[in-house]
């Protein structure tokens, strides 16, 4: 079906193809990952250890919400409890 | 193919498939069709352009001769594209460069029915890439004869991103990997915006000059919108520029078709090499991220995988909807942009590579 000259051609295309989108895609994933370490904002960076923002916010939330519960609960002693029906 | 015209305007108006490629095409097939209309006749060395007519022109202008209407095209995404979840997640390049197989599953393909030579058999590859404007640049250098063919093909599939790629993403991954959470991506700084454009820019035309004409224009493209102090420019290239070259290419392409080249036994062919290419690059980036998920601790939703085909926004969209489909609390859309802008960058270095070793 193929001859040999056709083959030769066609596998070195692919050869060559696969191999230059991998290493170039490869090289350019290094390259922005040290541009990235290198000039990324460092305000937004979280040093290792510490809560991130959105840990804190979260953190926040869930004492707010315990808080309200705890409010609640005390404020229902004076209140009639519900009869189950 | 009159007929044939008036269902690309119905599917484009009734359906609202692909508008903005589907109506021009359809429209450019009406007029090219009709008889005694000259439109596509192409202008000959010994009568220049005086009796070439208007398709004709630009066909051999902007595609067969100078090819600038692909290379605008990119000026105007280039425009339109953000690099932000690329940069914040640099991993996701590798997964543009393995949805690459698919154009080497159709280029062995079509090299296998012993219908193409290997000039054509690397046209129909790259409609693997899923990336039209760049199928039209290869396909008019290295094809010019199945030019209209490869084009609709590969917008057709571009438009059944939503229909094509979901049985495949779902037969290779499990319900488990399809529920992978990612973690929300940095907010990326406007230094890294401008610089890593220019880095790409740089890298690519060195190793790959032949796309440069394609991958400068889009980065120039995107420079132009991080700069933020051209905003006309960069809204001259994201619409006027865009649309104008979309206007034109789109026309010509439907100029391409006439009745004696679709209804050959040779497209339906190309329509079947077209899908095998397009499944393969939806399952080489899909497999890739689940390769990955073996080294890195933190896991990618082998679903933003099948992004990779480029198909800018629509494959992004398509993992998107099966990652929520899967776990309602997944949001992949933003980090599937980034191995989408990769396959535009992996697509267009194939392209050069092409054009290297056959076009010399």
């Amino acid at each position: 079906m193929f001859d040999q000259a056709l083959i030769e051609e066609a596998l070195t295309l692919t050869i060559i193809g696969l191999s230059t989108a991998f290493s170039l895609l490869f090289f350019l994933s290094i390259s922005i990952w040290i541009v990235g370490k290198l000039f990324a904002d460092r305000s937004d960076q979280v040093p290792e250890g510490e809560a991130s923002q959105e840990e804190r916010n979260k953190a926040l939330a869930a004492s707010i919400a315990v808080a309200t519960l705890v409010e609640i609960h005390e404020n229902s002693a004076i209140l009639p409890t519900p009869v189950p029906r | 193919m009159v007929l044939v015209g008036f269902a690309f305007m119905f599917l484009a108006v009734a359906r609202n498939m692909e508008p903005y490629e589907l109506l021009p095409i359809g429209l450019g097939i009406i007029v090219v069709n009709l008889p005694l209309t000259g439109m596509t006749v192409l202008p000959t060395e010994a009568q220049g352009v005086q009796g070439a007519g208007l398709f004709g022109i630009v066909f051999h202008y902007g595609l067969a001769f100078w090819n600038i209407l692909p290379p605008l095209m990119f000026l105007g995404l280039g425009a339109g594209t953000d690099f932000g979840p690329l940069i914040a997640n640099p991993r996701t390049l590798l997964l543009g460069a393995a949805a690459q197989i698919g154009i080497f599953a159709a280029f062995w393909g079509a090299l296998a029915t012993g219908i193409f030579d290997i000039r054509e058999a690397a046209a129909i590859g790259i409609i693997g890439g899923a990336d039209g404007p760049t199928t039209i640049f290869i396909t008019a250098k290295l094809a010019p004869e199945i030019l209209g063919i490869t084009a609709v093909i590969a917008y057709s599939y571009v438009a059944t991103v939503a229909f094509v790629q979901p049985p495949i993403m779902k037969l290779l991954t499990t319900e488990n990997e399809r529920m992978i959470e990612m973690k929300p991506l940095r907010e990326v700084s406007r230094r890294e915006k401008l610089i890593i454009p220019t880095v790409i820019l740089v890298v690519v035309i060195l190793l790959v000059p032949r796309s440069a004409p394609l991958i400068s224009m889009f980065m120039i493209g995107n420079l132009l919108k991080e700069s933020g102090v051209v905003p006309r420019l960069t809204q001259a290239a994201s619409d006027v520029i865009l649309y104008v070259a979309t206007i034109f290419l789109m026309l010509t392409i439907g100029g391409q078709l006439v009745a004696e080249r679709v209804f050959e036994f040779q497209t339906i062919v190309i329509l079947g090499l077209g899908l095998a290419a397009f499944s393969a690059g939806t399952a080489g980036g899909v497999l890739f991220a689940k390769f990955m998920n073996l080294f890195f601790k933190d896991k990618i939703n082998p679903l933003i995988g099948s992004a990779g085909v480029s198909a800018v926004p629509m494959a992004a969209r398509t993992s998107h909807h099966l990652g929520q489909q899967a776990n309602p609390k997944n949001f992949l859309l933003y980090h599937a942009m980034g191995p989408n802008a990769a396959g535009v960058i992996g697509s267009a270095a194939v392209a050069g590579v092409f054009l290297a070793l056959i076009q010399g």
